[in-house]
């Protein structure tokens, strides 16, 4: 059973340390892959969430969601993959304040999505995650 | 808007095909709760204005690959901007 309260570490704890994928359990007990966002793929991607800080929490979102959604995308990366293994997104509110990050004062408004992708091959993975605002 | 991609080119966009949806804004939209702007939805579409000013703080766009039959992750800032400014004109 996967831990119902993930902890959060620190800035000083993360700060410098290189983004090196690492591993979670989700609610249902199941390993995932935390991986690190690839800049050349991911064009929209910010500094923000290039930030150790920041990547080495995004696993607590998996652990401890506000929400989980299948993904229902018709984007053709999104329909490929899909004929190998599913993708969740989870989602959390308010993320990246909880993070403390010392040059970020006030964040309103702000929710993080982690997709994760469970393979038909028992290799689970994030494939992507991104900060925006909320919009509903 | 004339300036509208003048106004967006240099706002804060998101996306991932796994959520297929679009978002670009200001980073000041992080900085107030939600009722300091005026919202307006359409079926995909999200707009927030600035209640003082009425110029636009963000723009969401939902179901893009059926909308535009394009991958946002595979463009740049610049293109993707050219693309959607005509549909987003509309709205503010």
């Amino acid at each position: 059973m996967a831990e119902k309260t993930a902890e959060l570490k620190s800035y000083s704890e993360t700060i410098g340390k290189p983004l090196i994928s690492y591993m979670i359990s989700d609610p249902n007990g199941k390993s995932v892959q935390v991986m690190p966002k690839n800049p050349s793929k991911h064009k929209s991607g910010s500094t923000l969430e290039a930030h150790p800080t920041y990547f080495y929490n995004v696993g607590t979102i998996v652990q401890n969601p506000d929400s989980v959604v299948a993904s229902s995308s018709k984007n053709p990366r999104a329909l490929e993959n899909a004929k190998q293994g599913k993708t969740y997104i989870y989602r959390k509110e308010g993320f990246v304040k909880s993070l403390k990050l010392p040059w970020i004062d006030e964040m309103k408004n702000e929710q993080t999505l982690v997709i994760v992708f469970y393979g038909d091959d028992g290799v689970n993975f994030t494939r992507s995650y991104r900060s925006e605002i909320k919009t509903s | 808007m004339k300036n509208l991609k003048n106004i967006m080119k240099n706002w804060i966009i998101s996306y991932d095909p796994f959520t297929d949806r679009f978002q670009i804004h200001d980073e000041s939209v992080y900085k107030f709760e939600r009722n300091n702007f005026l919202i307006r939805k359409d079926k995909d579409i999200t707009v927030y204005l600035n209640k003082k000013s009425s110029l636009p703080v963000l723009f969401e766009i939902k179901n893009v690959y059926d909308k535009f039959g394009v991958d946002f992750d595979n463009m740049v800032k610049l293109d993707i901007i050219k693309l959607i400014e005509p549909i987003l004109s509309k709205y503010v």
